[in-house]
């Protein structure tokens, strides 16, 4: 009985700090994990581009325009996780 | 061409800064909030789309005086490049009769994300001019230092301490998520619904929330409202997070390099050419969703 008391009281003494830990590391592993998909997406697309641009070189400025567009819309989930890191870090104050 | 050049540059762009105004409240970060009954307005952000504005109006009302065709002037040439680039972009994904009604909206959209985007490299900072030594704000001649972590806009509701002319910091508004929710509402929502609901009546437009014919267009219904509704997210978020993220890293990794020509890179990057593509997808995305609704057959 004790001991789960100064348990408790322990866990209610660092729950600030546990709070503020837990988003900094949420916000890390968002960020990490959330990195992934718009990396690999993005390579897959840049490399798609390249061969077409040494299949037809005088397409350039199309492939060129049409990869950027697809690639910065395949960023769009890399980008939730920055905001909610972000947001995970304000938390964390 | 004279009277698009002058219809695009000036009426839109009062448009466009007056929505921006309209949804430009609240930030997650507003260094200066003015409050008005209890909605909180950026003070910077507002002031910047202003200035942002300003200099497209004033750019192009300058640059399309005295227009000729046997002896263009530069800046009409310039000017002629930028509206003949988004009159070819706008007649391929829309058509080229109905294009025409949207190449002012769509010019106007790029310049001014454009802008936004680039006017956080002014190097501006928040100051104020003509205020009161900031020790001395209980006008007791003591320095008070429990006091120096409150911000500066709450000593002047007790009317102790004159903050004077407040100069705002040029960064980007489109790093308050605020402008591109304002632009991603006022383009998709409004234009892009607007004219699909014009162009195939209220019934047709009700009817494409129900797209596959039968009884699995019914099924879907859910999942088209959702996707109606994650365009206008992710088009907005998608700006917001790539400018206000450019914004980030700049200050840390400048603040870690002791501002030692670094930032000049960071500036180039995230700055030009970050901003320039955003604003390009921006306004690419925006068209590819009126054009969903507005093409011609």
């Amino acid at each position: 009985m004790d001991a789960t008391q100064s348990l408790v009281e322990a866990i209610e003494k660092f729950a600030p700090a546990i709070k503020s830990a837990a988003a900094l590391v949420g916000a890390g592993i968002c960020m990490g994990f959330g990195a992934i998909g718009p990396g690999v997406g993005e390579g897959f697309a840049a490399g798609k581009a390249c061969e077409g641009i040494s299949r037809r070189p005088e397409e350039y400025s199309q492939l060129f325009r049409t990869m950027l567009i697809g690639q910065a819309v395949s960023e769009s989930t890399g980008i939730y996780s920055l905001v909610i890191a972000l947001l995970l870090i304000g938390k964390a104050g | 061409m004279k009277r698009l050049l002058r219809n695009s540059s000036l009426a839109l762009v009062a448009m466009l800064t007056a929505s921006s105004y309209a949804f430009a409240e609240g930030a997650l970060d507003a260094p200066m909030p003015i409050e008005i009954h209890g909605w909180f307005f950026s003070h910077d952000t507002i002031v910047m789309c202003g200035v942002v504005a300003f200099v497209i109006t004033a750019l192009c009302w300058l640059g399309s005086r005295g227009l000729s065709k046997e002896k263009p002037g530069k800046a009409q040439v310039l000017l002629e490049m930028i509206v003949t680039a988004f009159d070819d972009l706008v007649k391929q994904s829309i058509g080229p009769t109905r294009g025409r009604k949207y190449l002012p909206y769509i010019g106007t959209l790029f310049l001014f994300v454009w802008t936004c985007n680039m006017i956080g490299m002014v190097p501006i900072e928040h100051s104020y001019i003509g205020a009161e030594p900031y020790h001395d704000f209980n006008h007791n001649g003591s320095f008070d230092p429990g006091e120096w972590d409150q911000p500066k806009d709450d000593l002047n509701k007790n009317g102790m301490h004159d903050p004077g002319f407040r100069v705002p910091a040029f960064e980007e508004p489109t790093a308050n998520l605020n402008v591109p929710l304002g632009l991603a509402l006022l383009f998709v929502l409004f234009i892009g619904h607007g004219s699909e609901i014009r162009i195939h009546g209220l019934w047709g437009y009700i009817k494409s929330y129900f797209s596959p014919e039968g009884m699995i267009g019914i099924c879907m219904f859910p999942l088209n409202v959702v996707g109606k509704i994650a365009e206008i997210v992710s088009i907005s978020f998608r700006l917001f997070g790539n400018i206000f993220g450019g914004v980030v890293i700049i200050t840390v990794v400048s603040g870690l390099l002791s501002y030692i020509l670094v930032p000049i890179g960071l500036f180039g990057f995230f700055g030009v050419f970050v901003g320039t593509v955003q604003a390009f997808v921006f306004t690419m995305l925006a068209l590819t969703y009126i054009s969903m609704g507005a093409a011609e057959e």
